[in-house]
């Protein structure tokens, strides 16, 4: 406690004053939050103490993790009195003497910074709590007529910017604060703040209701077709390419969508079409990324106060470039399955996904990319000039540090209608997908554990917890440089990455460990390699392609068929990835809700969880994995209530705990929270098409109580409405790009164009981000 | 039996097992071995107030001692403010013994009796203003007008829960 009384000189003794720090701080940390504020504010050696990280982490605990809401992202806000605490001086001189951070204050002010993090988390899950559960209440009381949406009841917090140029897609970071909008030619990441809920509400001076871009990628041309994705394992923040391993980070892959043809002549079109993928990464979280003075230097513009804490975000980085299979190779199948030489020249053998190609991008889950996986629909023989149309074979799985292998998830059956959404479900090693009337779940591919572990390693498990945990996941596999890493790539989109408030000149920036020069000239930026001029001149030994169908280990039929929108949460997970205890079969894994529009219906959702149950006629020695567990789809009946009369779903988007939201094509937006629901138990003999089988334990045939997570949406209470620049309409111009932080409280929506609009529509004209926080 | 000297020079002849409810003590005992004539002293503690401590130890002797491991029962017991009826009624003093027997909890290493204290001033401050809390622990102020207003704005915002 040397740091207390070094901060706080001893004044004239009080009872209170006679204790010592340490019985102080255990008093401190047994109070509810608001009375250690009020105790802040008495004397100066109290207030030091109320900032001390034991006391918020212990608060943090006690309040947030035990009680399972959800963790609100970075909130820490530099308050004037925190930084005289701080002893710090965020002006423009001290930055420029990076040395600053490492003098005899870094642990002190460290120590300050995170506790403050973790009382405004704190704090801000408390309310967000409350004003979750309670607004519905008065919107319903003020509302009284059901799904007629009423602007001037809506209680939450809505804002809406401009961009200038349309939004082809959004991705919310963890954590809430920052969002990542992609445009024809460039990324842009928006700082929307810290919500009301953590922010002092006098302290109007630093501008957290304001929405500012924090950095840009431009890319070298236009791109009208940009698809991209974010790494969407719960609670990511770490980043593995090419056998490096980055904390705190989190990765997006950028590839341009291409529509599958087959000319007669693929191999010399296919050097013109050569795809190639961009991995790029951005920081996420500053308090626990690295040493405080590691910031590169570069503060973004419209920082009131120059603090670096005021954005994680100074660079995207870009990572890798892969490139991707152009024509993908005949597919063996697994050992002990069909054997492919028995097929060889029949029509529906293995052959029959040859000179398959890569569609659109679909999922990112740590480095496995998952796309649609296409076929040339017929032989057309005689007839070789003619482009060949695709056909659809299934989903397309390869890891990105090693593209050359990929993984088939064969479609089960052009009956069962289109691609809908996908899963990992990594408590299960599976792989969930949707289609129109059925869902099949296939075995995780790419040794699994090492993601899910790197999930794990959250950026506030690492303030709970201590930091060398989740330092000390790193991925298992062996390093690997792989033949896709080419900086030099003359097809790379990406030119440069540079904050806005890059000032012209030369800095020097981190990436991969190497150094890259960011030379800005008058207005061109290039990039250049200079550590990697030399692995760019290497030639990577061909690796010889590896591709293998999976057949799905579980096919339910629905019982209603779906479309997207779709949702998927376990409901009982932190934002981090880590699940919490269950009381019973900790073992198992999470039960996961879907929820998704219907198809009959669209004002309707369709919602089921799935389930597993130990398999019993698993060996326990059984070294497949898939064999341990039973899996059961369960629809989960929902309220007539919940069927909209007057507008469709648009947009679905649930977090990990369970909270969520529903926004319909007139713009009204509901919300779902976590619930219970009992499912029987259905043994031996019970199960029929559509369930898989659960066994009861030792009471198989006997139906017992068996309560999940899912969720319960209250759409009879309209808790706010999109602006009309949002919605779409249910002319369906457009799609609603809806994505929400449950740890917030806040949603993201935006308008964007329809796949098949035309490539003007994607480049010409602006859209308007709405952002609408609930606490 | 153990003897134990306090500040004030008073003797106290004490069973060995309430004595071994302070982890101290029983570091101490374990040194002395069975030479039961030997006198251990506790200088910080004065006879009034170690009474109390040996009443408390006297009424818990036989509760399951927490293993120094056992880290999440502790956080556990540590969450909640409740104390149980006989706590209650034991720590119903007046605040200067309160906080004797809190110093004493603390310097004797009795952690369930530290807990008990803690929990009892933590429930006197729930729900008072700041400037109650001054005054029902007589808090000297001294902040300057200034920070004091700083951090009534920064502060007051909590006020609206």
């Amino acid at each position: 406690m040397a740091v207390i009384s070094q901060l706080s000189p001893f004044s004239i003794q009080s009872r209170l004053d006679t204790l010592v720090d340490d019985v102080l701080i255990q008093i401190l940390s047994l109070l509810p939050v608001w009375d250690v504020l009020h105790l802040r504010q008495t004397s100066k050696r109290l207030e030091a103490l109320s900032h001390v990280r034991a006391v918020w982490r212990a608060l943090f605990e006690r309040d947030v993790l035990t009680c399972h809401r959800p963790i609100p992202g970075l909130s820490f806000t530099p308050t004037p009195r925190l930084l005289q605490l701080c002893a710090l001086d965020f002006s423009s001189e001290s930055l420029d003497n990076t040395e600053f951070y490492y003098d005899d204050k870094y642990d002190v002010t460290r120590e300050l910074i995170e506790a403050s993090d973790l009382e405004a988390r704190t704090l801000h899950a408390l309310r967000l709590d409350k004003s979750w559960n309670t607004s519905a209440t008065s919107i319903a009381t003020a509302n009284p007529t059901p799904n007629v949406p009423d602007a001037k009841t809506s209680e939450s917090r809505q804002r809406t910017f401009q961009t200038p140029s349309p939004v082809l897609d959004i991705f919310l970071f963890p954590g809430g604060r920052f969002v990542v909008s992609l445009h024809a030619d460039r990324l842009r990441c928006w700082d929307l703040g810290v919500p009301h809920a953590s922010s002092p509400g006098k302290f109007q001076d630093l501008p957290v209701a304001s929405v500012r871009c924090a950095g840009e990628a431009v890319f070298s041309h236009i791109l009208p077709n940009a698809r991209m994705s974010m790494d969407t394992r719960p609670g990511a923040s770490s980043v593995s390419v090419n056998g490096r391993h980055k904390e705190y980070s989190i990765s997006f892959a950028l590839i341009p969508d291409v529509v599958p043809s087959w000319h007669h002549d693929d191999a010399s079109s296919a050097k013109d079409q050569k795809r190639t993928c961009e991995i790029l990464s951005v920081r996420l979280d500053p308090l626990r990324s690295s040493p405080l003075g590691s910031f590169d230097g570069h503060v973004a513009a419209g920082s009131a106060s120059g603090s670096p804490f005021a954005t994680p975000v100074p660079l995207f980085l870009r990572e890798a470039v892969v490139s991707l299979p152009e024509l993908l190779t005949t597919p063996s199948y697994p050992e002990g399955s069909i054997s492919a030489q028995t097929m060889v020249g029949e029509q529906w053998g293995p052959q029959r996904f040859s000179r398959g190609k890569l569609g659109k991008l679909l999922l990112v889950y740590g480095s496995v990319m998952f796309f649609e996986s296409f076929v040339s629909s017929g032989p057309a023989e005689g007839d070789e000039e003619e482009e060949r149309g695709p056909k659809y074979v299934g989903i397309e799985v390869l890891d990105w540090n090693e593209p050359t292998n990929t993984v088939l998830f064969e479609y089960p059956d052009p009956q069962v209608g289109s691609y809908v959404g996908s899963h990992v479900h990594a408590s299960a090693n599976q792989v969930l997908v949707v289609w129109q009337s059925c869902a099949a779940l296939y075995p995780l591919p790419f040794q699994a554990s090492n993601l899910s572990s790197a999930s794990l390693s959250g950026s506030l498990s690492g303030s709970t917890s201590g930091s060398s945990s989740a330092r000390s996941s790193r991925p298992s596999t062996p390093s690997r440089a792989p033949s896709t890493s080419k900086f030099s790539s003359s097809l790379s989109p990406l030119l440069a990455t540079l904050p806005l408030s890059s000032s012209p000149g030369s800095s020097r920036s981190s990436l991969n460990g190497s150094v890259l020069d960011l030379r800005l000239d008058d207005k061109d930026v290039k990039i250049t390699s200079d550590s990697d001029s030399d692995a760019n001149d290497f030639a990577e030994p061909e690796r010889e392609p590896n591709r293998m169908v999976t057949m799905p280990n579980v096919i339910f039929a629905l019982s209603e068929a779906v479309e997207a929108p779709i949702a998927f949460s376990l409901c009982d997970v932190d934002v981090n990835g880590i699940e919490f205890p269950r009381k019973e079969e900790l073992r198992l894994p999470h039960p996961l809700t879907i929820v998704a529009r219907s198809r009959a219906n669209p004002n309707r959702n369709v919602q089921s969880v799935l389930t597993a149950s130990p398999n019993p006629q698993a060996s326990p020695a059984s070294a497949n994995a898939d064999d341990k567990f039973t899996f059961r789809l369960s629809r989960i009946p929902t309220s007539t209530e919940n069927d909209s009369e007057v507008s469709s779903v648009a947009g679905l988007a649930v977090g990990s705990s369970g909270r969520g939201v529903r926004a319909d094509t007139n713009g009204a937006l509901f919300r779902c929270t976590r619930s219970e629901v009992v499912l029987p138990r259905i043994g031996f003999g019970f199960g029929g098409f559509g369930f898989g089988f659960g066994f009861g334990d030792e009471n198989a045939g006997m139906v017992q109580s068996n309560a999940v997570p899912t969720v319960d949406f209250w759409p009879w209470r309209c808790a706010a409405v999109l602006p009309p620049s949002s919605t779409i309409g249910e002319d369906r111009e457009g799609q609603l790009a809806l994505h929400f932080d449950d740890g917030m409280g806040r949603v993201v929506a935006v308008r964007v164009p329809h796949p098949r609009a035309s490539a003007d529509d994607r480049m010409a004209g602006t859209s308007k981000i709405t952002v609408l926080d609930f606490a | 039996m153990v003897i134990i000297r306090t500040a004030d020079k008073e003797k106290f002849t004490v069973d060995r097992d309430v004595a071994e409810c302070s982890v101290l003590l029983k570091n101490l005992l374990e040194d002395v071995g069975e030479n039961e004539e030997e006198e251990i002293p506790v200088q910080n503690i004065n006879s009034s107030v170690f009474r109390k401590v040996l009443e408390w130890c006297e009424h818990h002797k036989n509760d399951p001692r927490p293993a120094s491991d056992d880290s999440a029962a502790e956080e556990s017991r540590r969450r909640t403010t409740d104390i149980s009826e006989w706590d209650q009624k034991f720590i119903a003093v007046d605040q200067e013994m309160l906080f004797e027997i809190i110093l004493a909890a603390n310097y004797l290493d009795i952690k369930p009796l530290l807990d008990v204290g803690c929990k009892t001033v933590a429930n006197m401050i729930k729900g008072k203003t700041p400037e109650e809390i001054r005054k029902l622990f007589n808090i000297t102020n001294d902040f300057t007008p200034e920070e004091e207003a700083q951090i009534r704005r920064e502060n007051e915002w909590a006020e609206d829960r």
